[in-house]
């Protein structure tokens, strides 16, 4: 009776299954939702379960039973009347037995429960079944059978690209460039073969995903670590006549540490100090190596205090290595956002792939000028946006990047066209200063107009982005980062990626970066 | 005491056919409303005929009769007919020494079949001295009581057409037959059967099949067969769904029937239900037993309202209806058979 109630619960049941299955099926077909045949497969064998279990805990009564089996022999009310009439001294109750005992006798148990199939149910189950499985391996709409020539050519340019950003970031040789390869290797060949544009936008989330993976979490508390004491030496070097760069500092002032006086020594000392405490965070290594530096100074152990300055540009370097490597994460990360992006619109049926290294006029507003300009890495590809208030020629914007690596990139950016309305100009006041720009600036270097305060005057461009190395030589105004400076920190504030206790520390440093800039 | 055995319910069967076979050797083509007959008198239950003149009701009553070797009445009602007419009356006779006293006349009630020929043209007066007969299987005469031979059996007819002039037999009164068998026209097939058996200038004789103690033992032992307890059930849901105020009660009941069946009608499927496992030689009801004496015993306890008169709907109609909507006991476990 169990097997017979779990069959004929199946079949009633069973077309609203397939009508289920065909939904979520449809929902796989037509949406990214991609675990259909998951979510379809947990379907059915929770419904098999459930079948299973209720019929295991089904009350069946003896007179449910009997009843069952005489609709099942056709004994036509015999064993359920047997099973009341059971008095031994009742001759009609007697009879009842014997009857009911022969027709028991007579029949064959295996008919006393039939299994009924319902032809409606099952034709009706098997046509939804046969359309959720033929709705399952159809391709997904929008696949290549329904992919438009353009979304073919963007998918096959958007692969082109990130071949070439492959090759840049081979040519850039850092410590990760091997793992960055083979993803990008791995994308190029995905979108070719994508049989659609989710399809390839799912290979683009995936290979944006194992990249992130591949990120340090302390990236960005080193990465300000190793920038911020290269920009604190190039502003204050350790010693006159110091090469610019961190290591080459620490070499210099190891090979003439005997040609200091003592009050050098101790003010060398102190300054080491204050470096390694600055360093403690983001670059711990680096800040021990500093610190036994300044103690050896102290003590006049200059033998030791040399091993530990030859310690400390050693670490920077490194630390500029494993900032390369993870910049490229970061900067092959972005390429890939903006591939999802200019795959996304033509997907949407918006504007066709963007023409990077084209320049385009802006919309004018009236008495400001501002030059964008962007380098792909590489190969010099830019992109520039001028905006004016009427159309004059204006000064073009020249960008250079980089990207990570050692390929020097360039590019032109847009013809930025000056506003020529008459109006207060109030942005006399140039910070002239030059201040290390950090080697992301390589991917998106803007030149960043100052001094127009919400000035209505006639705007000028000023700055200009030299090409960054990957050494982290180039130096820039510094009141061009700055601003950018504050928003990266800001962002990293905000992003909660930093530690608690680190917060205070970053906020603290870049309100005084801030009020030095006022 | 004798023990019952199988053997003893086989042979009632036998006996049963046997009957049967001998009636339809005069009443060709009527199955049904022989074996109903049978069935009334197997458990002690009258029943009305319903037919045009014709139909071979009169001969029906004779062929059981004989079949059965039991006596025989027939008293065409009609208007002037008094109830005397039948229990039978107390008449002034003068013996041989001249004395003079009241001896009682039995009247045509004291058979062991009645045919009450055309009941509804007698007064009611006439027809309650009959149907008191029919419950109380006696009657009372100048203060004495005198019981009726058993099997008692009346066999009442009415006439659908010709309405004018008679008395229509209250609900009340009508509760009191167990059946209401309509009588059909027969069919040319039969009618032609009827022709060769009736026109040849001889009789067809009914022979004797049952002597009148086995029928009395089959009548004994109807109702000892007992009804399982869900065919209980099954007939009182039946006659729940009778009635247009249940909760059972199907759209059509609700429409068409003012009043539903009574607690008689439920005693009558199941008393006849009994007879026909009887006949069939089984010791227990089955439902299809219950669903075979639903309609002849429910049809005439249902009064329809004015919507089911001026639409042309018949008790059989709701009746089917009924069996219809009140499924028959089933384990309550979806599924299984």
């Amino acid at each position: 009776m169990r097997l017979a109630w779990l069959s004929a619960t199946a079949q009633r049941f069973a077309p609203y299954l397939g009508l289920a299955l065909i939904l979520i099926l449809a929902l796989q077909w037509s949406t990214p939702f991609a675990d259909g045949w998951l979510v379809a497969a947990g379907l059915v064998g929770t419904f098999l379960l459930a079948l299973i279990i209720i019929a295991s805990a089904i009350r069946i009564t003896d007179w449910d039973a009997s009843r069952a089996a005489e609709r099942g022999l056709a004994a036509r009310d015999a064993l359920t009347s047997a099973l009341e009439f059971d008095d031994p001294d009742d001759d009609v109750h007697r009879l009842i037995q014997i009857r009911a005992e022969h027709l028991v006798e007579r029949s064959d148990p295996s008919r006393a429960i039939p299994f009924r199939a319902d032809g409606s149910r099952l034709r009706q189950s098997g046509m939804t079944a046969a359309l959720a499985l033929l709705i399952g391996l159809l391709p997904p709409l929008g696949s290549s059978t329904a992919l438009s020539a353009d979304i073919e050519a963007a998918l096959d340019a958007e692969a082109a690209q990130i071949e070439k950003l492959a090759a840049a970031v081979a040519a850039a040789d850092v410590e990760t460039s091997d793992e960055i390869i083979a993803e990008l290797e791995r994308l190029a060949q995905e979108l070719r073969d994508a049989e659609s544009l989710e399809q390839a936008l799912q290979s683009l989330d995936d290979a944006d995903t194992r990249l992130a993976a591949k990120l340090d979490p302390a990236f960005l508390s080193q990465k300000a670590a190793v920038q911020g004491l290269a920009r604190d030496l190039a502003l204050r070097p350790l010693a006159d006549g110091a090469p610019l760069d961190a290591a080459s500092q620490f070499d210099h002032l190891a090979e003439s540490l005997s040609s200091l006086s003592d009050p050098e020594r101790a003010a060398l000392a102190d300054r080491l100090s204050d470096l390694a405490e600055s360093q403690a965070a983001g670059n711990p290594e680096l800040s021990g190596h500093l610190a036994d530096a300044s103690r050896a100074l102290d003590e006049g152990d200059l033998s030791e205090a040399r091993i530990s300055l030859e310690e400390a540009a050693r670490q920077q370097r490194t630390g500029f290595d494993q900032l390369g490597g993870q910049q490229a994460l970061v900067e092959t990360s972005r390429a890939l956002d903006g591939a999802r992006t200019r795959l996304s619109e033509e997907g949407a049926g918006q504007s066709g792939l963007a023409d990077g290294g084209q320049g385009e006029d802006g919309q004018g507003q009236p008495g400001e000028g501002q030059g964008s300009g962007q380098g792909q890495s590489g190969d010099g590809q830019g992109q520039g946006a001028g905006v004016g208030g009427q159309p004059q020629d204006g000064a073009a914007g020249e960008i250079t990047g980089v990207a990570p690596g050692d390929g020097s990139a360039s590019g032109d950016g847009g013809q930025g066209r000056i506003g020529a309305d008459v109006g207060q100009d109030h942005g006399t006041d140039v910070e002239t200063a030059e201040v290390f720009a950090p080697i992301d600036e390589g991917a998106l270097a803007d030149l960043v107009q100052v001094g127009i305060d919400g000035g209505a005057g006639e705007g000028d461009i000023v700055g200009r982005a030299d090409g960054l190395t990957q050494r982290g030589e180039s130096i820039v105004p510094y009141a061009q980062v700055l601003p950018e400076y504050l928003n990266e920190a800001a962002d990293a504030l905000g992003e909660l990626r930093l530690p608690p206790s680190m917060r205070s520390i970053v906020q603290a440093y870049f309100d005084l970066l801030a009020a030095e800039a006022r | 005491m004798v023990r019952l055995e199988q053997a003893n319910l086989d042979d009632y069967a036998a006996v049963a056919r046997t009957v049967e076979s001998a009636v339809g050797t005069m009443i060709a083509g009527q199955p049904d409303l022989i074996r109903q007959t049978l069935v009334g008198l197997l458990a002690e239950g009258h029943v009305l005929l319903e037919g045009v003149p014709g139909l071979g009701k009169t001969e029906l009553v004779k062929a059981f009769s004989h079949a059965i070797g039991v006596g025989f009445s027939r008293v065409q009602f009609t208007p002037d007919l008094m109830p005397a007419d039948i229990v039978g009356t107390q008449v002034l006779e003068e013996d041989e020494s001249g004395h003079r006293r009241f001896q009682y006349q039995a009247g045509p009630v004291f058979t062991n079949l009645l045919l009450a020929d055309e009941i509804n043209r007698a007064t009611p007066k006439t027809q309650a001295a009959l149907l008191e007969a029919m419950q109380e299987r006696q009657v009372t005469v100048a203060g004495r009581t005198r019981d009726l031979p058993r099997p008692f059996l009346v066999l009442a007819t009415q006439n659908p057409i010709e309405l004018e002039g008679t008395y229509p037999l209250p609900e009340a009164q009508l509760d009191r037959f167990m059946f209401k068998v309509t009588v059909h026209p027969p069919t040319a097939e039969v009618l032609e059967e009827i022709l060769r058996r009736t026109t040849t200038g001889s009789v067809p004789e009914v022979p004797l099949a049952a002597d009148i103690e086995t029928i009395g033992s089959m009548i004994a032992l109807t109702p000892q067969l007992p009804v399982a307890t869900h065919l209980l059930q099954y007939v009182s849901r039946i006659i729940e769904a009778t009635h247009p105020e249940g909760d059972t009660a199907s759209p059509p009941v609700k429409r068409y029937v003012r009043w539903g069946a009574s607690p008689r009608g439920a005693q009558s499927i199941v008393l006849a239900a009994k007879a026909a496992a009887m006949i069939d030689g089984r010791p227990h009801v089955t439902a299809e037993d219950i669903r075979w004496a639903a309609p002849a015993a429910l049809r005439h306890r249902l009064v329809l309202g004015y919507e089911a008169t001026a639409e042309g709907v018949r008790s059989d109609a709701i009746i089917d209806e009924v069996l219809h909507s009140v499924p028959e006991p089933r384990p309550e476990i979806r599924g299984v058979p």
